[in-house]
């Protein structure tokens, strides 16, 4: 409007006609009176999400109040939150076209969906003021960031882990023949400065003359170590549907499952490095399982067995260890599960079928696929071959069913 | 009274059936429309006529290429007839009279393109398909019946012949005479059917396109009435005054030729703002979700946004009336202050500048007029005090 106005004073000047010059000085003054109309952002705006830690597939409402706590007219202002373009809005809509007089508020609400897992941020709010006829615009940013952490989804396989192949030496606080935290009776040993004074045997000091105290039975449990593929083959497939998504609900499934049975567990991811969650029960544990699989990507290509090599003095004599990979793309895959079968460990691997998963984003030629087919079961049947117990998990099944098809 | 108020709020949706009948958008629809009206008015009586030299040497109905449409219908009348009746093309009438034909085709032709465009495809094609049919039926019928006729009575013959009993061509052309009226129509009333079209079928294009086209024929009009062509080509089109004149009107403000020209300027503005604003507003309401369309907040926020422009408009336009005409006198204003100061050599000097008072000194002086204006802003805190009023008013309201 600027330019068309001086271009039409000039050319009006040029060729003396005062109708272009009286049009462009109306739309030059036009400017100079919205120049008057200014908007404002000095708004106080808070953000109510009432869950910061939802499950995959979750809604969160969220609402906005924004009030204008100035003595002015905030004038036309569109307000946006910005959302992580990985949510999706089910109701409602991230912004407003509001005009507030002194001292008024309005509210803004709506509700997202969160169809991925990972830590998300919604914020910052984008103000946008400018007067009614879309001139002089001025964009603000107000610095309010709410952090969103998605956990993967948890699946209910509490009937499949009792119907299914896989072992049962873990029904909840089983004794663990290892000194620790406990009730039952261990054994005597010798009174060391830190042991509290109450776990002085009384009757054997009596008896031996020198301070012994009881060592109880390691009360829990079981440790159950949960191995998660991370690496970079693990994202094939789509968005939604690939190993490390389908890994991740399923090591948060059996996590959960074994949480509450009060057993221990241990999460340990693998890609581009090694993550590992020392075992530990309850709440806090399961927390930490989540967000820690909440946060896992796919990348690098560091092979299992490095893996095993690294856990093996960490992982407890007996203890189950669940492998969830798809066993692509790794020549170590065979040695470091016999080495832990070999240790007495039983090991359950949950695979994903990639091939099946990469089907669903490429076509793959018939020939192709069975071939590839034929070389996946043949590296299934040679782990099972080591005893370990093999889930081939294909991406149209629950997890509580894959998990019954476990075969040893 | 709480619950009727929130079941008023819950009736009212943003859905568009629903803001086409609300007052505000149809207020500023209304403004539209009628500004629109009122600037085919105003330039056809500012551009309308032929130049008084060019009526001495012709007559008054003789075609020139000026903003009035019944001279060249009439120079169309006098050769080959009309089809479409006087009463719809205005011919035969003069001043606004003869507009009104012509502006009820606009506005049946508004609605029927409204209707043809909401329709569906399907039906648009089969429209297009009937128009396109009835159209070749009508060359071609014709021509064909006149020449199997004339067969009969004169014989096999060729559609072409000196002799005009077998001459059957001009059948053809007949449609013609129906196109060549639409286009001098059209000149001057093109841009109230796509402004119309703009405003009650939301398009902006349309009405920027409006805007645009007014302009062009005004720069046609500056340069074909601009002396050193007229002494080259004289079209007959009236020229405008190179002096703007004294001021008489609104306490000696403006001229007469001033206030004509600055109410074109000011149409012209309020056409654009509340046709692009009408639509503006329903594009957002489009663009909210369906929860959004029924929530309260959305709705209260909607009408604030909406009154606040209404207010918005008639203040601003108003002002900027204000404003131009004032800036347009400001040397006046400029060389009666020069005047308090007599006594030296300058300001006679001043006092009996014509550059001042002429084209530029005009449009300079108007500049720096709204250049202050501009920069009085920083000045008057009007948004601050307006804020108290309104927020003491809003007390009051409460207690």
């Amino acid at each position: 409007m600027l330019a068309g106005g001086i271009s039409l004073i000039l050319v009006g000047m040029m060729i003396s006609n005062f109708q272009m010059m009286i049009i462009g000085l109306t739309f030059i003054a036009f400017i100079s009176i919205n120049g008057w109309i200014v908007g404002q952002s000095k708004l106080e705006i808070s953000r109510f999400v009432p869950h910061s830690n939802v499950y995959k597939g979750d809604l969160i409402e969220v609402s906005l109040t924004i009030s204008n706590k100035s003595y002015r007219r905030t004038q036309l202002l569109e307000v946006f939150d910005n959302v992580p373009h990985e949510m999706k809005i089910r109701r409602g809509i991230n912004q407003i076209r509001l005009n507030l007089g002194p001292g008024q508020s309005t509210k803004l609400d709506y509700m997202l969906r969160c169809p991925l897992r990972g830590h998300y941020s919604v914020g910052p709010i984008s103000v946008r003021y400018r007067n009614s006829f879309g001139l002089f615009v001025n964009e603000s940013v107000i610095e309010d960031i709410c952090d969103i952490t998605v956990f993967p989804q948890v699946r209910d396989v509490e009937d499949a882990m009792l119907r299914a192949d896989v072992p049962k030496m873990y029904t909840g606080a089983t004794t663990l023949r290892t000194p620790g935290p406990g009730m039952e009776f261990y054994s005597l040993r010798e009174y060391l400065s830190t042991d509290p004074i109450r776990s002085i045997n009384w009757k054997a000091f009596a008896r031996t003359g020198e301070m012994m105290v009881n060592q109880k039975t390691r009360d829990a449990v079981t440790d159950v170590f949960v191995i998660l593929d991370t690496r970079e083959v693990s994202r094939i497939g789509t968005v939604l549907k690939n190993p490390l998504e389908m890994g991740a609900s399923a090591a948060a499934s059996l996590a959960s499952h074994f949480l509450k049975r009060k057993d221990s567990v241990a999460m340990v991811t693998y890609g581009s490095r090694m993550d590992y969650l020392p075992p530990d029960t309850g709440d806090k544990q399961q927390y930490k399982v989540l967000s820690r699989l909440a946060s896992v990507s796919p990348s690098g290509s560091m092979p299992l067995q490095a893996v095993t090599n690294s856990l093996s003095p960490r992982i407890s004599r007996g203890s189950p260890v669940f492998i969830i990979s798809s066993l692509e793309g790794d020549g170590t895959t065979l040695p470091a599960i016999r080495d832990l079968a070999g240790k007495g460990h039983e090991v359950i691997i949950l695979s994903p079928s990639s091939v099946d998963l990469e089907r669903l984003v490429s076509r793959i030629p018939r020939m192709a696929y069975e071939v590839l087919k034929l070389e996946r079961q043949n590296r299934l049947t040679a782990v099972s071959g080591y005893g370990a117990k093999v889930v081939d998990w294909m991406p149209d099944v629950e997890l509580s069913q894959a998990l019954l098809q476990s075969r040893g | 009274m709480e619950i009727g108020e929130k079941k008023a709020e819950v009736t009212e949706t943003l859905h568009i059936p629903s803001l086409r009948r609300k007052w505000q958008i149809l207020a500023l629809q209304i403004a539209a429309t009628a500004s629109l009206f009122l600037l085919l008015k105003r330039m056809s009586e500012l551009y309308g006529p032929c130049s008084e030299q060019f009526i001495i040497d012709n007559n008054e109905n003789t075609w020139c290429p000026s903003y009035e449409h019944t001279r060249g219908l009439m120079w169309l009348d006098n050769a080959n007839g009309l089809m479409i009746p006087d009463f719809l093309l205005g011919v035969g009438q003069t001043g606004t009279i003869s507009m009104i034909g012509p502006l009820a085709l606009c506005v049946f032709a508004t609605f029927a393109i409204e209707r043809y465009w909401s329709s569906s495809q399907e039906l648009q094609t089969r429209v297009k398909q009937v128009t396109g049919a009835l159209f070749g039926a009508w060359v071609i019928i014709p021509f064909l019946l006149a020449w199997i006729l004339s067969t009969f009575r004169n014989g096999l013959h060729f559609p072409w012949n000196s002799n005009d009993s077998m001459n059957h061509i001009e059948h053809l052309f007949h449609p013609l005479g129906l196109v060549m009226e639409l286009i001098f129509l059209g000149i001057v009333f093109a841009p109230v059917l796509v402004g119309l079209i703009g405003i009650w079928g939301l398009s902006k294009r349309s009405i920027s396109w409006v805007v645009g086209y007014y302009i062009i024929v005004i720069a046609f009009h500056a340069v074909l009435t601009f002396e050193p062509i007229v002494t080259e080509v004289d079209v007959g089109l009236r020229a405008l005054p190179t002096q703007i004149g004294e001021g008489t009107l609104f306490g000696g403000l403006v001229s007469p030729l001033a206030s004509s020209l600055l109410g074109i300027a000011i149409l012209m503005l309020l056409f654009m703002e509340s046709g692009t604003a009408a639509i503006g507003h329903m594009e957002y309401a489009i663009s909210l979700p369906e929860e959004s369309k029924r929530d309260p907040e959305y709705i209260r926020q909607f009408n604030n946004v909406v009154n606040s422009h209404l207010i918005q408009l008639v203040v601003v336009v108003l002002l900027v009336a204000i404003t131009t005409a004032m800036a347009l006198a400001f040397d006046d204003l400029m060389i009666s202050i020069v005047g308090i100061l007599e006594g030296t050599q300058w300001t006679g000097q001043v006092k009996e500048s014509l550059e001042l008072q002429m084209t530029y000194g005009k449009v300079i002086s108007a500049g720096l007029f709204i250049i202050a204006v501009a920069g009085l802003r920083f000045i008057v805190p009007w948004q601050t005090v307006s804020g108290y009023v309104e927020s003491g008013i809003a007390r009051l309201r409460s207690d």
